[in-house]
């Protein structure tokens, strides 16, 4: 993504702060502590990756920020501040109002994100005459203002269709643009291109980076895609099982990763120049949710691992610029590559 | 992508889904038959005025007790009053009870199916229990108690009716809105902000229309079936307005000389019951597959 300019000291606060975020999960068997206090941030106009292998609790952190954890699951520690508003202790009723206007949430599978037995205007207007209250009419101008800048043809049309008559690529399209359409001001995108096609892919991450660059919103992109982090985010979070295990810049985690989970997430990125017939993998299995590896959470699966991995658990440590890793290795990681 | 299309396109793709119903219910026997059925006893009590030829409620005593003839096709009964008007006057009051008894218990079903299916919990647990203790007690047993402690008339018996009709509502509308409230429309409405009212009645009520339209047909034929009992035990519409299963029980006694009396009544209340069944279950064939 094109580098903006890193205006940082100037903007005084994020628009979203997240500290110390636990979000919990009675099962049978106990509690399941699916995101176990993380901490993030997302500026103005920035847009952050979020990443990790599947179950390690993106998603859930991304429903707790929009407080949409349905019970039993709640959130029982941690602090959201979203544009100077304090989220878990907003009423629900105004919480209702920063969904859709203050922060909009994209899903995979975009064909199963729309109401099935409506038309997309009905779906559009419902949505902009509840946010801003306007007559039908002046929804019907934002929706086709909205389709328009997602790139969809021939929006009159499309808002008389059904959302089976979209193929999926429009689908998500259209989510984007009732995103637009209330004028969010972070979206957050929970892996919004997996299950379309390669090349569908490519122009929906090419629309959200073109929406980023035109217009002040922020993005949160959660995905398992490093390729996808690397080229469309400014800093990335690392998480695995519930907890950040690496932040920082995206071009400093990617070329010099202090973490040995984010190294193994780019070494699995397959390449086409490698001598190796066979393609790199994390052994094992993201731990058991329930009775996590005491000390560091990765040890299990990680190839530095020692004795003190099992028993301390490490604590984020800065590495370099608004770079910081939780590894009690980062610095073998990082000498070990003669830095 | 899609610039070929025009609006006008869009449209008639629409009409082509009602085109294809009709087309549908042309292409099964059963179906055609249902609707026929029912579609004979609506226009019966629509025009019911053009139909009966006579006034339905003069007596004429010097012909009582006449057999089927030409001059009245179904004879007459022990007053004497033209049994086929009474029969065409009778599709109305059939009509109403089901109409209204489906439409209160079906509002009202709908609402708590989908309150207890979509917050869950306690409430759901309550409404629930509750459903179970109304569908322990028959409806028929329900309305006879409710007509027995208010007094026998057409508002009493459709109150009770009502009153012991909404559990099935409810369990299907339930059931239907728990698979639902998980799907990602559900979560993307509610992340769009949608309050779960507003979720309740635009997107979970709409999506559950094809399994309440199932159900409130089916319920009507047997909704006309305990409605013809409870004026058969003299618990309905007080005489002298025409009801097909008070007819029955008057004409039973006349049994089996004057036949006619209870014989076309309750073949009137056969062919209503048998139409809302067999549209019934043709719309349950159809309405699923459109869903697929």
């Amino acid at each position: 993504m094109a580098e903006r300019p890193d205006g940082q000291a100037a903007v005084p606060r994020p628009l979203l702060e997240v500290a110390g975020l636990v979000t919990e999960f009675p099962v049978y068997r106990g509690r399941v502590q699916a995101v176990a206090g993380i901490s993030f941030s997302v500026d103005r106009q920035e847009v952050v990756g979020l990443i990790g292998e599947t179950g390690c609790g993106k998603s859930v952190a991304a429903l707790s920020v929009m407080r949409l954890i349905r019970a039993p699951g709640r959130i029982v520690a941690g602090r959201i501040v979203f544009d100077e508003a304090d989220v878990l202790s907003l009423a629900e009723k105004r919480m209702r109002r920063i969904r859709g206007r203050g922060m909009a949430m994209i899903f995979q599978r975009p064909m199963s994100s729309l109401d099935p037995v409506f038309t997309l205007e009905r779906q559009f207007s419902d949505l902009v005459r509840f946010h801003f209250r306007v007559p039908r009419k002046e929804a019907r101008r934002i929706a086709v203002s909205s389709l328009q800048a997602v790139a969809l043809p021939d929006p009159e049309s499309l808002l008389n269709c059904y959302p089976h008559e979209l193929s999926g690529g429009m689908q998500q399209r259209t989510m984007i643009a009732m995103a637009l359409a209330c004028d969010s001001s972070l979206l957050i995108a929970d892996e919004p291109t997996t299950a379309l096609d390669v090349s569908v892919q490519l122009q929906i991450l090419k629309l959200i980076q073109d929406i980023m660059n035109g217009t002040k919103m922020s993005a949160i992109l959660i995905s398992h895609d490093i390729g996808v982090i690397g080229s469309m985010c400014d800093r990335v979070y690392v998480m695995y099982a519930g907890q950040m295990v690496e932040h920082g810049p995206v071009r400093e985690v990617i070329t010099r990763p202090a973490h040995p989970y984010a190294e193994c997430l780019i070494n699995a990125i397959p390449r086409s120049d490698s001598a190796k017939r066979s393609l790199t993998h994390i052994r094992g299995e993201v731990c058991d949710p329930l009775l996590p590896p005491t000390g560091c959470r990765f040890h299990p699966r990680c190839p530095l691992a020692t004795v003190e991995c099992s028993e301390q658990a490490p604590s984020m440590v800065e590495v370099g610029m608004r770079h910081s890793a939780a590894c009690l290795k980062t610095d073998e990681i990082l000498s070990g590559r003669g830095m | 992508m899609r610039s070929e299309r025009s609006e006008n396109e869009g449209r008639q793709r629409r009409s082509r889904g009602w085109r294809y119903a009709v087309y549908a219910l042309l292409r099964s026997p059963t179906a055609l038959i249902g609707a026929t059925l029912v579609l004979v006893i609506i226009v019966m009590a629509a025009f019911a005025p053009l139909i009966a030829p006579y006034d339905p409620n003069r007596l004429n005593m010097a012909s009582r007790l006449n057999g089927p003839s030409a001059e009245h096709i179904f004879g007459t009964d022990n007053v004497g009053r033209d049994l086929f008007s009474r029969v065409v006057y009778g599709s109305r009051t059939a009509l109403v009870i089901t109409f209204v008894v489906v439409t209160v218990a079906g509002v009202i079903g709908t609402c708590l199916g989908a309150v207890a299916g979509y917050f869950g919990g306690a409430p759901d647990v309550f409404l629930m229990r509750l459903v179970d203790i109304f569908l322990s007690v028959p409806p028929l047993l329900f309305a006879l108690v409710a007509v027995a402690a208010l007094g026998p008339s057409l508002y009493n018996m459709m109150l009770g009716l009502s009153i012991g009709w909404w559990t099935w509502h409810a369990r299907i509308v339930r059931g239907e809105v728990l698979r639902l409230k998980e799907t990602r429309f559900i979560l993307a409405a509610r992340a769009l902000g949608a309050s779960p009212l507003r979720i309740i009645l635009r997107h979970l009520i709409p999506n559950v229309a094809g399994p309440i339209i199932v159900q409130t047909t089916e319920q009507s034929g047997l909704v006309v079936l305990t409605a013809a009992s409870l004026s058969f035990l003299g618990l309905g519409p007080r005489p002298p307005t025409p009801d097909w299963g008070y007819m029955v029980a008057v004409g039973r006694t006349y049994l089996p000389t004057y036949w006619w009396m209870s014989t076309f009544p309750g073949l009137m209340v056969v062919i209503l019951v048998l139409g809302f069944l067999l549209l019934g279950d043709y719309l349950r064939d159809y309405l699923a597959r459109e869903i697929k």
